[in-house]
C-alpha cells in the first residue's frame, strides 16, 4: 500500500453552478447548459439528473414538457473559464502540488496532513471553495488517483459523507461498478462484462499477469492502483493539447460547394482562435466532409495538408488549402470539420530555405448566417468584462 | 559566468534615486486583499446606502462583514444590497469592501 494521500477536488455541476453564482433564482430549479451550438445538454443540475435526462442528450429529442420547464443556458466558456482559474489558484495553497486535471477537478497532493485529518482537512477545503468562489465541490481522498475518484463518486452519491470521503474511513469498493472506475471506459467494460466481471472487486481479484494480457499496460495500472499501488503521479506541468478541432453538423444536408468551404472557413476562425488563445500555431491540417452517417452510403472525404508555414491564421491557412477543394465529390454532405496537428509554440518557427509565397486566396463569402455558432441563451461575461458586470438595485 | 561580469560595463553615472526605487502605487493593491474571491458589481438603482446610479462596488466574498456593513445577499428572484444586520446570514453572498465612483463624466 502506498504512503501517499491523494486527493480530487471535483466541482458538483459545474457549469450550473457557475450559471446559479449570479442568478439565485435558479436555485433548486431543473437547469441546464447546452453544447457549443445550443444542440446538446452537456451540464445538468441535480434536478435534471433526477428527472433521467442523460448526458449529451439532444435539445430536440426531449418531450415538450420537459424541455419548457428548465432552464437553458448556451455554454459560457468564458465565465466557467474564470470561475476555475479561481477556484484552483485557491486549491494551490492547501497543497504543494496540484495537477489541474479539466476546468472543474484538478488532484491535489495531501501527503502532508495526518491520515486522521484528512476529512477535517478536505472538509475545510471544500467549505472555503464554497465561501470564496459560491461553487460546491465534493472530494475524494484515497492512496493513490483512481481510488480518489472512487472515493469521489461514493461521496457524490451518499449524502451522508457530506461531499468528503476517505478511504481510510474503511471504505469497500468491492461492490462498485466496474464503469465507475476512472479510464475504464465503455470498450473494456463491455470486454470485462463479457468475462463475467462486473464489480471493482472481481477485477482485483484476477491475476496480475493476466490482466496484463488483456488490458495492455495501462488497464495494468488502473488494476494495481486499485490494489492500493500509487502508479499515476501528480502532472504539475502545463499539458499543451496535441490536436486542436472544430467541426459541426450543417444540421441539414448541403451539396453546393460554396456552403461547404464556408462552413470550412468559420471552422478555420474557430480553431484558429483556440490555438491563439493557447499561443500555438499548426504545421499540419486534416479537413474533412461527411454524408450523414445513419445512411447506408456513409462517405467519408478527407484531405491532409502539410502547412509551408505554421500559422493560426484562418487566412494565411485558407491561402494553403484552399485548393484542395477542387476535387470534393458531388454529395449530400452532412457534417464538416478541420483538425490541427503538429501543434508548436507560435514563437517558435523555423524558416524554409525555399520559402513558397502562396497568393492570397479570396476568402469564401460566408452567404448565411447558418454558420455563425447558435446561443440562444448565453448568459452575461459576469467577472471578465467591466461592461457585463452584474447589474444590482 | 563570472567573466561576462567583468565585461559588463556602467557607462555615464547613475541615478541617485536607483537605491530608492519603489513600486508606483496600484490600486488593486488597495482595492484587492485576494483577487480569486473579489467580484464586480454594478449599481443601477436610486440613490441608496450612500451608492449612486453606475457606481462600481468591489466585493470580497472572503471579507467577514460586521453587522453595519453593506453586503451583497441572495434574493428569491436576484441578488441584492443590503446592511448585514437585516439580512439571514445564510443568504449572504459577499462583503462589500469598496465602491468606486466616477467624477469626471
Amino acid at each position: 500500500m502506498s504512503d501517499k494521500k491523494i486527493a480530487i477536488v471535483d466541482c458538483n455541476n459545474f457549469y450550473v453552478s457557475c450559471e446559479r453564482l449570479f442568478n439565485p433564482k435558479l436555485k433548486n430549479k431543473p437547469t441546464v447548459v447546452l453544447s457549443n451550438n445550443d444542440g446538446c445538454i452537456i451540464a445538468r443540475s441535480q434536478e435534471i439528473k433526477d428527472m433521467g435526462v442523460k448526458m449529451g442528450q439532444p435539445l430536440f429529442k426531449l418531450e415538450d414538457s420537459v424541455k419548457n420547464n428548465m432552464h437553458k443556458f448556451s455554454s459560457n466558456y468564458v465565465l466557467y473559464g474564470d470561475i476555475s482559474d479561481r477556484i484552483s489558484n485557491i486549491l494551490k495553497r492547501f497543497s504543494p502540488q496540484i495537477e489541474i486535471y479539466s476546468i472543474d477537478e484538478s488532484f491535489l497532493d495531501l501527503s502532508h496532513i495526518p491520515q486522521n485529518e484528512l476529512v477535517e482537512f478536505s472538509t475545510m477545503i471544500k467549505d472555503e471553495i464554497f465561501r470564496l468562489t459560491g461553487i460546491p465541490v465534493s472530494i475524494g481522498i484515497a492512496p493513490n488517483k483512481t481510488l480518489a475518484k472512487l472515493m469521489n463518486v461514493i461521496s457524490k452519491k451518499q449524502s451522508k459523507y457530506n461531499g468528503v470521503c476517505s478511504y481510510w474511513d474503511g471504505i469497500n469498493t468491492d461492490d462498485m461498478n466496474i464503469d465507475d472506475v476512472w479510464g475504464i471506459g465503455y470498450k473494456w467494460k463491455k470486454k470485462l462484462n463479457s468475462i463475467g466481471i462486473d464489480y471493482v472487486g472481481q477485477f482485483k481479484k484476477i491475476q496480475g499477469y493476466q490482466v496484463r494480457k488483456m488490458f495492455t499496460v495501462t488497464g495494468f495500472r488502473t488494476w494495481m492502483e486499485l490494489n492500493g499501488e500509487f502508479i499515476f503521479k501528480i502532472e504539475t506541468g502545463f499539458k499543451k493539447p496535441k490536436v486542436v478541432t472544430s467541426s459541426r453538423s450543417f444540421g441539414r444536408t448541403v451539396w453546393q460547394k460554396d456552403q461547404v468551404t464556408d462552413a470550412i472557413w468559420n471552422f478555420l476562425e474557430d480553431a484558429g482562435m483556440k490555438m491563439k488563445s493557447e499561443g500555438l500555431k499548426s504545421k499540419e491540417i486534416v479537413i474533412f466532409v461527411t454524408t450523414n452517417r445513419f445512411e447506408s452510403d456513409y462517405f467519408v472525404w478527407s484531405k491532409k495538408v502539410k502547412l509551408w508555414k505554421p500559422s493560426n491564421n484562418p487566412q494565411e491557412i485558407w491561402n494553403e488549402i484552399s485548393d484542395v477543394f477542387s476535387d470534393l465529390p458531388m454529395k449530400l454532405w452532412a457534417k464538416a470539420g478541420v483538425l490541427f496537428f503538429d501543434l508548436i509554440p507560435e514563437g517558435f518557427h523555423i524558416p524554409k530555405l525555399f520559402q513558397e509565397n502562396f497568393e492570397h486566396k479570396e476568402r469564401p463569402k460566408v452567404q448565411s448566417q447558418m454558420w455563425m455558432t447558435r446561443r440562444e441563451f448565453l448568459s452575461q461575461k459576469w467577472t471578465t468584462d467591466w461592461e457585463q458586470v452584474p447589474k444590482i438595485c | 559566468m563570472d567573466s561576462f561580469k567583468i565585461n559588463t560595463k556602467t557607462t555615464g553615472f547613475g541615478s541617485p534615486a536607483r537605491a530608492y526605487v519603489e513600486k508606483r502605487l496600484d490600486p488593486n493593491d488597495l482595492l484587492i486583499t485576494d483577487p480569486y474571491s473579489t467580484f464586480f458589481f454594478q449599481w443601477e438603482g436610486e440613490q441608496k446606502y450612500n451608492l449612486n446610479f453606475g457606481d462600481y462596488l468591489v466585493v470580497d466574498r472572503s471579507s467577514i462583514p460586521n453587522e453595519e456593513d453593506l453586503v451583497i445577499w441572495s434574493g428569491e428572484e436576484k441578488l441584492e444590497v443590503e446592511l448585514f444586520k437585516n439580512i439571514h446570514p445564510e443568504k449572504l453572498w459577499g462583503t462589500i469592501t469598496w465602491k468606486l465612483c466616477q467624477i469626471k463624466k
